[in-house]
């Protein structure tokens, strides 16, 4: 079994924010991320980023990510790519898997950053192949450097479900149609998708791209069995933290999507702050990276978080 | 979409559990996700729920009229993937 001072799972901007505050603040640290690469969305998103840090601002997803790499190492962060954190133990132990090599990590602090999944949405026809999720699309246009099909119908109508049908078709596909949500469609075909159907009007396309938003994934927080609360704009339960991002558990905090959904800024600033606070930095540093985060959040946000905060006092 | 056509929809896509079948568990008292769960294997899959849950605890809010704040997430048990059993071995070092 290794050690580490704080162990951080999944290196999307909240753990990477959190792994350069707490090895800043002169602890040891590991970045565990089952993707090969640092970045989490950042690795397959070519959209410019707003509010990490300055020197990353406006650079395209990918370019970001990168940039993140080179920092992490400056920084002196081990950096474990290519390992999935599987289980959260007593005594803050995690179960990994990289390849074929098991082994256990136990950390003083745990920081779990494991971002979101896709939201999906059933309806007839949704099994077949050729159905895919926003964020599927967008690691094959831009990991892969593949279409994933030719004819498409994106179905969604926030900004990521703009970003995905702009991303395909700068990249050559055809978006024939755009569905605002799922209850008029319909898919069909032999062993595929070959028509699409919303409402009356019916579309050939080989493709249908879901980007109904996302939503928190923080199963290792549950697994060590976290209080929760209700989050409607994360449409379920999340962790319940304290001012400084602690969950019901000893030594454990929950950052990022991974405890409702965030835009880059703000899980930047979470990052940021549950890394000093594992570190065990002063309290003028913590201070200023709370005042950051708030900085960050909307309005909207801010009354969640505080209500949440409120629950978990309680 | 009208009601027969709706029921035919599979919800759990890895474990292939039908709208019908979670609507019927549903029915005979099913009110928690983990309950819907053990009746219908609905989230037991690979993905362990990541597609299917939401649609879960939305069945649960329209037919038994459970408020959403109400439904507790699925009890998290490790692994949260898919790993090899020597996984299992390393643990008892
Ligand atoms: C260019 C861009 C613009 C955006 N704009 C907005 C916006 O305007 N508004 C908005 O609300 N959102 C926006 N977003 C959404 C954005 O995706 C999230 O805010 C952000 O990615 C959350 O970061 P995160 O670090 O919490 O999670 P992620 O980036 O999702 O990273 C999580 C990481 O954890 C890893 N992981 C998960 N589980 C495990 C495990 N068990 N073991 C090992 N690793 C694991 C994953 O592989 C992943 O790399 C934007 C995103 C991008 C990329
Ligand atoms: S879709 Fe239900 S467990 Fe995967």
């Amino acid at each position: 079994m290794s050690q580490a001072d704080v162990a951080i799972v999944g290196a999307g901007p909240a753990g990477c924010a959190a792994a350069l505050a707490a090895a800043e603040a002169g602890a040891r640290v590991v970045l565990l991320d089952e993707q090969p690469g640092v970045g989490g969305q950042l690795r397959w998103r070519v959209a410019p980023v707003h509010g990490l840090a300055p020197e990353l601002e406006g650079l395209p997803g990918v370019r970001a990510a990168a940039a993140l790499a080179e920092r992490l190492a400056a920084a002196g962060v081990e950096v474990r790519s290519g390992t999935v954190a599987w289980g959260l133990f007593e005594d803050n132990v995690l179960g990994l898997v990289a390849g074929e090599a098991a082994t256990t990590l136990r950390a003083a602090h745990v920081i779990v950053a494991s971002g979101s999944t896709d939201r999906v949405e059933p309806f007839h026809g949704w099994t077949l192949p050729g159905v895919l999720t926003a964020r599927a699309a967008q690691i094959f246009l831009h990991i892969h450097r593949v279409l994933p099909g030719r004819q498409i119908v994106v179905v969604g109508s926030g900004a990521e479900a703009d970003e995905v049908a702009h991303d395909l078709a700068a990249a050559g596909a055809e978006v024939v149609a755009r569905a605002a949500g799922t209850d008029q469609l319909q898919a069909s075909g032999d062993g595929g998708v070959a028509e699409v159907q919303i409402g009356e009007q019916a579309y050939a396309a080989d493709t249908i791209v879901l980007a109904l938003g996302r939503q928190p994934d923080p199963a290792l927080a549950l697994q060590a069995r976290v209080a929760t609360g209700y989050d409607a704009a994360a449409g379920g339960q999340v962790p319940l933290r304290d001012a400084r991002l602690a969950t019901s558990q000893p030594g454990l905090s929950v950052v990022g999507d991974a405890a409702g959904l965030v835009t880059l800024a703000e899980g930047w600033a979470e990052g940021r702050l549950a890394g000093l606070v594992a570190a065990g930095a002063d309290d003028a540093a913590i201070a200023a990276a709370q005042d950051a985060l708030e900085h960050r959040r909307s309005p909207e946000r801010a009354a969640t978080v505080a209500r949440l905060r409120a629950a978990a006092g309680a | 979409m009208n009601e027969t056509s709706r029921d035919a929809v599979c919800i759990c896509r890895c474990e292939e559990v039908s709208a019908a079948a979670i609507r019927q568990a549903i029915a005979e008292g099913a009110s928690t996700l983990d309950d819907v769960k053990r009746r219908t294997r609905a989230g037991m899959g690979l993905c362990q729920g990541i597609y299917c849950l939401s649609t879960v605890a939305a069945m649960l809010q329209e037919q038994a009229g459970i408020a959403p704040e109400e439904i507790a997430p699925m009890t998290a048990r490790p692994p949260a993937r898919v790993i090899p059993l020597a996984a299992l071995a390393a643990l008892e070092d």
